[in-house]
């Protein structure tokens, strides 16, 4: 963990806040000085929230080492979510949802502080970060309908 | 300007070299091209040697390793495309008269590294501040491009394990191996759903050396220019994540206004990349084009960062389907793509 790097993020981090154009509403990953969409000025664009609920377009994810086929600990899940009308971004998701993450494309996901697991130490402090996940009513909704399909 | 020349080629196959280092490598590549040949220039390409190998400024070390003292010697680093950097560069130098033979090398050394850096190796090419500092990596974004590929276009998933199928056949055709189709692809491991194993390409040691000269005959190989373009390196924060606008752009600005070749080479780190930079070319009707001749970079295996220079080892070496090759070197997930228009005089 990178105390300083960590503290820097923290706005994107711990409280999902993104830059976003004043001219187009985009939000942008990283600081610019030209809107990605629009092409507008954003040397004075400001963190906004992201919304807090996010539907899902596609799941994927990334637990395999190519060459050995071992496997990782975790699945390493991602979702990509639109952000308003014209808008995708790639976001983890929990690794709780990880087993219902291809059902979920298609449902709202709120953006939640959860712990981010360290790859390379587990003895590392906790930290933490925004990741996806579904509510308590989409995991219920999901489960009734694979209760039905039995 | 001047006509440039592809005087010399050599390329080790894409293996493990356990017995060499990243400039042994380099080395290795390039002592055949340099037999009775004056070089003034080095180009000097490797992906991240500053991380993998803690090695800075490769092009003074390959200088050294060749016993040359170049008046030019150029490092590039350009994560998978850092062959291509240094073409471009050499390419403009012999082109505008300040070299008369530009020595190109590129090399790659990965099976000293564990498997889980290997894999991070494409994380770089990625911008690190964002969406990479989250954990999604290079092959969960190339998975989430694929299912919007499927979803947007209302394809089947196959559809990438054919390209990757058809590359691994044409390797195969090469080496004599046994070739797999699409559905026995599809039997894969899945590696970032809807992609398999086999969709991406495998990381290799290897090594490129070319020789770039400004003295042409009639059975010269033409490299009649190289262009390159960027695009937001952030995938998703562009306005169409499925057009691949540096692929298109870089084409245009190599081919200079003629209509794309009828052979093409692809070096794309995955299926889907290869998928999305055709589509980027508008190629009418994929059938009528002969691509990736010995396989491209998924049937042969990629040498990262020198996988672009093997696309002009296969131009030199092949027997040539048309006159004019287009190769299209395509960068992570397409933040940066280069084209080299390469003319064989012999082609049909």
């Amino acid at each position: 963990m990178n105390v300083v790097e960590n503290w820097r993020r923290r706005a994107r981090s711990l409280r999902g806040q993104y830059h976003r154009c004043l001219a187009c509403g985009a939000f942008a990953g990283v600081r610019r000085l030209v809107c990605a969409h629009c092409g507008a000025d954003m040397s004075r664009a400001a963190p906004s929230n992201l919304p807090r609920s996010l539907p899902a377009v596609a799941f994927s994810h990334s637990h395999l080492v190519v060459e050995a086929m071992n496997q990782t600990e975790n699945l390493n899940p991602v979702m990509l979510v639109r952000v308003g009308d014209r808008q995708l971004m790639a976001l983890p998701l929990c690794e709780s949802d990880a087993a219902i993450a291809p059902r979920l494309v298609g449902e709202s996901l709120g953006l939640m502080l959860r712990r981010k697991h360290s790859l390379t130490d587990p003895r590392a402090p906790i930290d933490y970060e925004r990741k996806l996940s579904a509510s308590a009513a989409t995991r219920a909704k999901l489960k009734r309908n694979e209760l039905k399909t039995k | 300007m001047r006509t440039v020349a592809i005087a010399q080629v050599n390329a080790l196959t894409p293996s493990n070299y356990w017995n060499q280092s990243l400039s042994e490598l380099a080395l290795s590549a390039s002592a055949p091209v340099l037999a009775g040949v004056k070089v003034d220039s080095v180009f000097a390409a490797a992906s991240a040697p500053s991380l993998v190998q803690g090695q800075a400024d490769f092009a003074s070390i390959v200088s050294d390793r060749l016993g040359l003292r170049p008046r030019v010697s150029l490092g590039f680093d350009a994560a998978d495309v850092s062959g291509a950097a240094a073409l471009y560069a050499a390419w403009f130098h012999v082109s505008a008269g300040t070299s008369d033979a530009a020595l190109v090398v590129a090399a790659a050394k990965v099976s000293d590294l564990a498997e889980s850096e290997r894999h991070a190796l494409m994380n770089a090419s990625l911008d690190r501040e964002a969406e990479a500092a989250e954990g999604v990596d290079f092959a969960s974004q190339a998975g989430l491009l694929a299912a919007l590929y499927c979803s947007e276009r209302t394809k089947d998933s196959s559809v990438f394990t054919e390209i990757s199928a058809s590359n691994y056949a044409a390797w195969s055709r090469h080496t004599d191996g046994v070739s797999l189709s699409g559905a026995d692809l599809r039997r894969d491991l899945v590696v970032a759903p809807p992609l398999v194993r086999s969709d991406f390409a495998q990381l290799l040691d290897g090594a490129c050396a070319v020789l770039l000269v400004s003295e042409v005959d009639d059975s010269s190989v033409l490299l009649d220019s190289v262009a390159t373009a960027t695009d937001v390196v952030s995938v998703w924060e562009r306005p169409d994540a499925l057009s691949f606008r540096a692929v298109a752009d870089a084409a245009a600005a190599a081919l200079k206004g003629e209509a794309i070749p009828r052979w093409l080479e692809f070096d794309t780190a995955a299926s889907v990349v290869q998928i999305l930079s055709e589509e980027a070319l508008q190629l009418s009707d994929r059938s009528r084009y002969s691509m990736n001749l010995l396989g491209g970079t998924q049937g042969r295996g990629r040498v990262l960062g020198a996988s672009p220079l093997y696309q002009l080892a296969d131009a030199v070496n092949v027997k040539p389907p048309y006159s004019h090759l287009l190769a299209v070197s395509v960068g992570g997930l397409a933040s940066r793509a280069y084209a080299a228009h390469i003319v064989r005089r012999d082609g049909a």
